[in-house]
C-alpha cells in the first residue's frame, strides 16, 4: 500500500488527504494550530473545477451541513455585500431572490454582528433594512464566541422570541451555530416562520465548520489524522523524503512515508517562515524568487524544488505553501481546494 | 517567550472552555491574559485573573502561530506570589502540603513499600479521594505482571504548588521526592499532571498508565454504552498518541464507545479552578455533563483523578480506565 504523509491540516492538506485515501493510499495528515481556511468566512468565491466541486459538494452533504453554489450573494457581519460561488444555505441567496426587507438582529454588546452599521449598509445597497439589538440574560463579552451562548433549548427559545419580534421579513443574525447545532438554522426557521440568514463572517464559526467537514471526510476517507501535532524534521535520501519526525506535546514519533505532500500553509499560520524574506523551515526546499506576499515554495508539475532547483521526486505542494505569482485577494480557499484536487493526479503518477 | 508572533486571529479565545462558559466571564481570556499582557504590562493589570485559566492547552492548540500560551500562563503564576493575595482554596492546599505533603489528607492504608525495581505513584487526590481508583491501577499492573510498590514517603509533586506561584515549596517536593525515586528503574502514574510534571520538571522515567496498556489485549466488564472524557494533561500536554491508544485499548477490550467531539474539552477541573473558582469549575463540568446525558450514555471514562473528582460532583458516572479493563489472561 502506498503511504503519504500530508503536512498541514487546512483545506488543501484535509481534501488531498481524502481523496487520496479514497484511491487507496495509506495516508497520515500532521497538522498543528487553526489553519487560515479556518479563519475564512467558510464561504468560495472563486469557482472549483467541476470534479473537485462534485466532490467537495458530497463530502459537506454528508456531514449534514450542504452547500449551494452558483451566484450567491449575501451579507456580511459588517454589512457589505459578498459574492460567492458556494457557501451554506442559510448564508446567501440566488440571483433574483434578494430578500424583501431585512431585520439584522445583534447580539446587544458583542460585535459578531453590528445591527445598526449594518442596516446601514445594506439600506445602501439597495435593501429595506434595520437594524435591532437583541437583549441578552448575561453579560456577553467581546471576546467570546457568539455560539457559546446558544448551546441551551432555553437560549434557543429567548432567541426564536427575538425573531419572531422583527419586522423584516428576513432576519439576519450573527454566526451562531457550531457544526453540531447547525440543523438549528431549519429550527429556528420552522418556528419563527421567518427566513433567516447566518451573515458572512470570517473569524469564527463558519470558518471553523468548513474545516471539521473537511475533517470528517478525512476520517470517513480513512485517513489518520495526527491533529495538535508538527512535522519537525524530514529525513531526505537524494531528492527524495523517507521520513519525517513528528512532535506532538512531550513525545515524538517517526513515521516513513513513499510520498509527501506539503500543504503546510502561508506565513500567516506558521508554514512557511517569515524572516524578512520568505523561507523553508525544514531547509530543504527552494523559495521562489522576487515575489512578496504571493511568495512560497517554487514548484514544477505539483512538485516542490530541491535547494539545488533539481526537482524533489516524492514531494508535492498544494495550497497556501506554494507560491502563486499572481494572488488575488479572496481566491485563497478556492485555490487551496483545486490545488488539492490536481495535485492528487500528480500524486498518482508516482 | 514568543507572544509577539500573535497575529489577533482570536483562535485562543474560540477554543478557551473556561472564557466561553456561561461562568467564566469574568476571565479576561487567553490572549489578553498570557499574550497581550506580558508585553504591555503598563496596560493591563492581571492580578489573579490568570489563575482562572485550567491550563488545558486548548488555547495552545489553537494558536497558528504556535505561541506556547500555556507555558506564558505558567510564567505569569510564578510571579503573582508576591502581587497577589492567594485565594482561599489555594491557601488551604499550600497548608495542606506543609502539614501533610499532600494537597489533600487522606486515610489511604494501602502502601506497598517492599522494595520493587518499579514506583506507582498515584499523586494526591487519588490517594486521598479515590482510594479505590489506586486499588484498581494497583491490581490491574499487579495482573499484568509489573510488580511495584506505592510509596508513603513519595509527596505531591509539586505540579499544583507551580500553578498557584509557590515554587520554593515545589522545589522542595521535588527534592524529597527524587530522594524516593532515585531506589526505582520506572515510576507509573495514573494522573497525566503528575505524569507531565515528573517528565518536563523531574526529567525520569516515568509512564502514565495507559502508556503501558497499549500492546496488551484486555476485557471490560463496562457495561452500556460509554463516552470519553479525554484529559487535557494527556492529550494536549503529555502526548495526543497516548490519548489515541487510550482509546484504542478501550476499543480492544470491547467497551461500547460513544465518540463525541466534546470528548476532549476540559472539565474545569484543572490548573487550580476546582480549588480557587469552585463555581467556573463546576458550570464547566455541568455543562459537559449536558453532553453526555444529551448523548444517551451510562458514564465516561477518563485517565485522570481530576476529571473523575470533577465529573461526579456533576452527577456523571465515572470510570478511570484501570476500572474499566481487566487483564485477559
Amino acid at each position: 500500500m502506498r503511504r503519504a504523509l500530508v503536512v498541514g491540516m487546512g483545506a488543501s492538506g484535509l481534501l488531498a488527504a481524502a481523496l487520496l485515501a479514497r484511491n487507496g493510499w495509506k495516508v497520515t495528515a500532521v497538522g498543528r494550530g487553526t489553519p487560515a481556511s479556518a479563519m475564512s468566512t467558510g464561504c468560495v468565491r472563486g469557482n472549483l473545477s467541476t470534479g473537485c466541486l462534485k466532490h467537495v459538494m458530497s463530502i459537506f452533504q454528508a456531514a449534514g451541513m450542504p452547500l449551494v453554489g452558483g451566484d450567491r450573494t449575501g451579507a456580511t457581519n459588517i454589512g457589505t455585500r459578498y459574492d460567492c460561488s458556494l457557501s451554506p444555505e442559510p448564508s446567501t441567496w440566488a440571483q433574483g431572490e434578494r430578500p424583501k426587507s431585512v431585520t439584522v438582529l445583534g447580539l446587544d454588546g458583542h460585535p459578531s454582528l453590528r445591527p445598526m452599521l449594518a442596516a446601514s449598509l445594506l439600506n445602501g445597497w439597495g435593501h429595506r433594512a434595520e437594524g435591532r439589538k437583541m437583549k441578552m440574560k448575561m453579560i456577553v463579552p467581546m471576546e467570546s464566541s457568539p455560539s457559546s451562548f446558544f448551546r441551551s433549548d432555553d437560549a434557543i427559545e429567548h432567541l426564536v422570541d427575538e425573531v419572531q419580534q422583527c419586522s423584516g421579513e428576513t432576519v439576519l443574525l450573527p454566526a451562531l451555530f457550531t457544526l453540531q447545532d447547525h440543523r438549528r438554522w431549519n429550527e429556528l426557521e420552522r418556528r419563527s416562520g421567518r427566513k433567516v440568514m447566518e451573515a458572512i463572517t470570517p473569524l469564527g464559526e463558519p470558518g471553523l465548520r468548513f474545516v471539521q467537514v473537511l475533517e470528517a471526510g478525512a476520517v470517513q476517507a480513512g485517513v489518520e489524522l495526527w491533529g495538535g501535532r508538527k512535522v519537525t524534521a524530514l529525513k531526505t535520501r537524494g531528492n527524495n523524503i523517507e521520513a519525517a519526525v513528528v512532535q506532538g506535546g512531550l513525545d515524538t514519533r517517526s513515521v516513513e512515508t513513499d510520498a509527501v505532500l506539503m500543504a503546510s500553509g502561508g506565513p500567516l499560520v506558521d508554514g512557511t517562515l517569515l524572516r524578512g524574506t520568505m523561507e523553508d523551515p525544514f531547509n530543504t526546499f527552494r523559495m521562489a524568487s522576487g515575489l512578496t506576499i504571493g511568495n512560497g515554495y517554487a514548484h514544477a508539475h505539483g512538485r516542490l524544488l530541491a535547494k539545488d532547483g533539481t526537482i524533489m521526486e516524492n514531494v508535492f505542494g498544494a495550497g497556501d505553501c506554494l507560491s502563486i505569482p499572481k494572488r488575488k485577494y479572496g481566491q485563497g480557499l478556492s485555490q487551496a481546494l483545486n490545488d488539492a484536487w490536481n495535485v492528487v493526479r500528480d500524486m498518482e503518477g508516482v | 517567550m514568543n507572544e509577539g508572533r500573535c497575529i489577533k486571529c482570536g483562535s485562543c479565545m474560540r477554543a478557551c472552555p473556561v472564557l466561553n462558559d456561561l461562568e467564566g466571564r469574568s476571565f479576561p481570556g487567553p490572549r489578553t491574559v498570557a499574550v497581550d499582557a506580558p508585553r504591555f504590562p503598563e496596560r493591563y493589570s492581571i492580578g489573579t485573573d490568570a489563575l482562572m485559566c485550567t491550563m488545558c492547552h486548548a488555547c495552545e492548540w489553537a494558536c497558528p502561530s504556535s505561541i506556547t500560551i500555556t507555558r506564558s500562563m505558567a510564567k505569569l503564576r510564578e510571579g503573582l506570589v508576591s502581587t497577589a493575595a492567594p485565594l482561599p482554596g489555594h491557601r488551604r492546599m499550600k497548608e495542606n502540603v506543609k502539614r501533610f505533603g499532600r494537597t489533600v489528607e487522606g486515610d489511604f492504608e494501602g502502601w506497598k513499600e517492599n522494595g520493587k525495581k518499579t514506583l506507582y505513584f498515584p499523586g494526591c487526590i487519588g490517594l486521598g479521594r479515590q482510594p479505590e481508583m489506586v486499588a484498581a491501577v494497583s491490581h490491574l499492573l499487579d495482573s499484568i505482571g509489573i510488580e511495584h510498590d506505592i510509596s508513603s514517603k513519595a509527596m505531591c509533586c509539586g505540579s499544583p504548588l507551580l500553578k498557584i506561584g509557590a515554587n520554593e515549596e515545589a522545589e522542595e517536593l521535588r527534592h524529597r521526592n527524587m530522594m524516593v525515586f532515585s531506589a526505582y528503574d520506572l515510576v507509573i502514574t495514573s494522573c497525566p499532571g503528575c505524569t507531565y510534571q515528573l517528565r518536563e520538571h523531574y526529567g525520569i522515567n516515568v509512564r502514565h498508565l495507559v502508556e503501558l496498556l497499549s500492546d496488551r489485549t484486555f476485557t471490560s466488564s463496562a457495561e452500556g454504552r460509554w463516552a470519553l472524557q479525554v484529559p487535557c494533561h494527556l492529550k494536549r500536554g503529555l502526548s495526543p498518541w497516548a490519548a489515541e491508544d487510550m482509546v484504542d485499548t478501550l476499543v480492544k477490550a470491547g467497551v461500547d464507545l460513544v465518540r463525541l467531539k466534546e470528548e476532549d474539552s476540559c472539565c474545569g477541573g484543572g490548573g487550580g479552578l476546582l480549588s480557587g473558582f469552585p463555581e467556573t469549575s463546576m458550570s464547566m463540568a455541568r455543562s459537559k455533563a449536558e453532553v453526555y446525558v444529551r448523548a444517551g450514555v451510562r458514564g465516561v471514562i477518563t485517565a485522570c483523578p481530576f476529571c473523575s473528582l470533577n465529573l461526579r460532583k456533576a452527577g456523571i458516572e465515572v470510570l478511570d480506565v484501570s476500572q474499566a479493563l481487566s487483564w485477559k489472561e
